[in-house]
């Protein structure tokens, strides 16, 4: 029982103690953004990478996505005969919850992972190191760039994997629900979910920040070789996972109490 | 990356999962879980073990989310409290708590995986067991596909038990919905139970399969590692999402009326 | 001028460094050497602000540089600049993008100008030719020329070399000696080079110190070294297997 409350005790402390490292790290990626000295090379090749990585998974999670959402509404909707309701039911959960949260999810384990590996990598091999050296901030340099890359990308994945996911929504009703496309284009249209879909952006650029800040902690704090790289892989997606629907519970709830 | 090659590349990908998994259940056949006892249930112990805390704050974190969004959208529209309950039991067995448990486990025991294996490759371990005879999908593979396999399963299981609890929770203490008229189950059906159900087995059989592909599969250094890493999540998220799209329409065709 | 004054650094249990003393004069190639694991590469990484002492003082210059902080070693890093052991050019960049960089960010010239510096730089070291290509595909010998090239970019007044020549072909270790012999006769660059190559410390060294045990062992030219009848020191240049020296079971070097 004690030896029980001993490793517990000491889980609790590591978990405090990496929330604490996290939230250092995001203050001190804030601090680095000021004054806006950023490279612009560097900041360029981060747009590059995270869009030519991610944008087909993310384009192809949507279309699933918005595709078995009618899927699901599908079954509830035929039998209560209320076919007029599906283009809300899809356009709504998808654009305001299951969307980012995918697509989240998806560029967290494609882009953010990649990151993690990619920064490790350099601070085992002392690439991290000989940037020092050549007194270039690694904060500055490395961490800055992908902060805004990653912000303003998963922003626009989203703004282009919701009408992706519509799309598949409006192919699934068509093929199983016999819902003409004008038809379902016309019902999203009138439930006017534009409120939804600025929320889901707003998700998005949310996640990218937490996928970001996450993803290069890990990076830069990998210990141990090669093993050590794919360890912190592992816990940056994980770090990741927990952060983005920490934020979509916080987000939702913060909308609803400002509404 | 699979998805960024050519097509050929993509089809050799899928072949080679498909080759992988048919080995491996040879290897399951020949009694590969009997040899490797101590490992199978080392690693069953692990991706527990590893998993549980996670699956628990994910999975009740959905829960919360989801009545929390319903319940917003029920107040707007007609305050009529009776259907909420029902209508997230059924979403949450049939959908959202196997494909979200599903994709969670992807991250967090598939990436395992294909570290692992990656480093294993890397340090050439793999080829020193080659050498001495021992079969990498036999020794490798197989004890971490059923522990995986078993862990998918029982892990949705609870996972879908932490958000319902956590559903009916937020429905309680916020909205003041009672917990009998929250909790009901008379429109759950078998079916849909086995819709949740066989969509679990699918995830907990590609899975492992999609990570240790990746794993073994590990090029180069210590950046080979994280690449493999990197592409086991994305692999197997990426099933799980369209074993996901399969599954429902199957089920909406053959399973419920 | 640069001196160590009673560097004292731990990791852990173990005590890497007990006390180590050491000057290096301006224009000198000062060597120090010792056995893998004897605490070579942690000394002369307290001098760029990598590793901080637990105890002691550096100076550079006649400034005390031991508390400064990460900012601050920034002025120290423009005038020292390290070579590391395996080169660690940055993969994701060409060869001329990794010279070019410190340009980039520490002078004010439009990119044409950093182009051709960065072109001269290579030529310096007969790399103008490869500048295009990444640091994968050229061997050992090759990137360790072009890190020698990015390191002296900023025109340092000491240039830190971590086993310049280890893990390279007979030949290109000459030609990396020669580097860092021209380096102090035509630029007055001081070099502090950590080695147990025993060729490169007797053709190239002014001054050699050797560490053994966390302590500077003995402190001199190559001379008093050849005529040293100190039985570790014949070991390490005989380079028996058997003798007083045990060697440390970690690989820090």
């Amino acid at each position: 029982m004690t030896q029980m409350l001993t490793v517990m005790g000491a889980r609790i402390i590591e978990i405090l103690q990496l929330i604490g490292g996290i939230a250092l790290f995001f203050l001190r990626t804030l601090r680095a953004l000021v004054p806006p000295k950023y490279d612009a090379r560097e900041t360029w090749r981060a747009f590059y990478k995270v869009g030519v990585q991610s944008y087909t998974i993310v384009i192809l999670t949507a279309m699933f996505t918005g595709a078995i959402m009618v899927i699901q509404a599908g079954g509830t909707i035929q039998a209560s005969r209320a076919t007029s309701f599906v283009g809300w039911a899809a356009g709504f959960t998808v654009l305001s919850e299951i969307g980012p949260v995918l697509i989240g999810l998806m560029f967290s384990g494609r882009v953010g992972a990649n990151n993690t590996a990619e920064l490790g990598t350099m601070v085992v091999t002392e690439q991290v190191d000989a940037l020092r050296t050549l007194a270039i901030d690694p904060m500055n340099y490395l961490a800055v760039p992908r902060f805004i890359a990653m912000i303003v990308m998963l922003f626009l994945l989203v703004a282009l994997g919701d009408l992706f996911a519509l799309l598949g929504g409006a192919i699934t009703s068509h093929v199983m629900l016999d819902i003409s496309y004008s038809v379902f284009v016309s019902q999203v249209i009138d439930a006017q979910l534009l409120d939804e879909y600025i929320l889901g952006l707003i998700k998005g650029s949310l996640f990218g920040m937490s996928i970001a800040i996450v993803s290069c902690y890990f990076g830069f704090t990998v210990r141990g070789g090669a093993p050590g790289v794919g360890r912190a892989v592992n816990n940056s997606v994980v770090a990741s996972a927990i952060g983005i629907l920490a934020i979509d519970l916080l987000v939702g709830i913060i909308h609803h109490a400002v509404r | 990356m699979g998805l960024l090659l050519s097509r050929q590349h993509q089809r050799s990908a899928l072949l080679r999962a498909f080759a992988l998994l048919s080995q491996t259940f040879l290897w399951l056949g020949r009694g590969s879980l009997r040899r490797r006892r101590q490992q199978f249930i080392e690693q069953l112990f692990e991706m527990g073990n590893r998993s549980v805390l996670f699956i628990t704050v994910t999975l009740g974190t959905l829960g919360m989310i989801s009545v929390f969004q319903v319940l917003i959208q029920v107040d707007r529209i007609l305050p009529e409290y009776s259907v909420v309950g029902p209508a997230f039991l059924l979403t949450m067995v049939r959908e959202f708590a196997p494909t979200i448990a599903g994709l969670m486990i992807a991250t967090r025991v598939g990436s395992g995986i294909a570290a692992e294996i990656g480093s294993m490759v890397v340090t050439e371990q793999v080829d020193a067991l080659r050498m001495c005879n021992a079969e990498p999908v036999d020794y490798l593979v197989a004890p971490r596909f059923a522990a995986c396999l078993i862990q998918t399963v029982l892990l949705t299981m609870y996972g879908g038990v932490v958000s319902v609890v956590a559903g009916g929770l937020v429905a309680n203490l916020v909205w003041g919905i009672p917990y009998e008229v929250f909790f009901r189950v008379d429109n759950i059906t078998y079916s849909d139970f086995l819709a949740g159900f066989l969509k679990c087995v699918a995830y907990g059989i590609a899975i492992p399969i999609a990570a240790a592909q990746a794993g073994l599969e590990t090029e180069g250094g210590s950046e080979g590692v994280g690449t493999a890493t990197t592409r086991a999540v994305v692999n197997a998220s990426f099933c799980v999402v369209v074993l996901d799209f399969i599954l429902s329409g199957f089920a909406f065709f053959f399973l419920f009326d | 001028m640069i001196s160590f004054e009673n560097i004292h650094k731990s990791f852990g249990s173990r005590g890497v460094l007990q006390g180590v003393s050491l000057s290096v004069p301006t224009g000198a190639i000062r060597f120090i050497i010792g056995a893998s694991g004897a605490g070579k590469s942690v000394l002369v990484k307290h001098l760029i602000g990598l590793i901080r002492p637990d105890q002691g003082r550096i100076s550079l210059d006649g400034e005390d540089i031991t508390h400064l902080t990460e900012k601050g070693f920034y002025t120290v890093r423009m005038k020292c600049a390290m070579v590391f052991q395996h080169s660690t050019l940055f993969d994701s960049m060409s060869l001329i993008d990794n010279v070019k960089l410190p340009l980039r960010k520490h002078k004010n010239l439009t990119s044409s100008e950093a182009e051709n510096e960065a072109m001269y730089r290579l030529e310096q070291v007969q790399m103008a030719k490869d500048a295009r290509r990444y640091p994968a595909d050229i061997g050992d010998g090759l990137r360790k020329r072009v890190a020698i090239a990015r390191a002296l970019t900023l025109d340092p007044k000491y240039v830190v070399f971590d086993e310049p020549t280890t893990g390279l072909d007979p030949l290109a270790a000459v030609n990396v000696d020669q580097l860092i012999r021209e380096l102090s006769d035509e630029f007055n660059v001081t070099s502090i080079v950590v080695s147990h190559d025993l060729r490169s410390i007797f053709t190239v060294a002014d001054q050699i110190a050797m560490l053994y045990n966390g302590q500077v062992l003995l402190d001199g030219t190559p001379d008093d070294f050849r005529q040293s009848d100190d039985s570790v020191i014949r070991q390490f240049i005989e380079g028996r297997a058997t003798g007083p020296m045990e060697f440390p079971k970690a690989s820090r070097g």
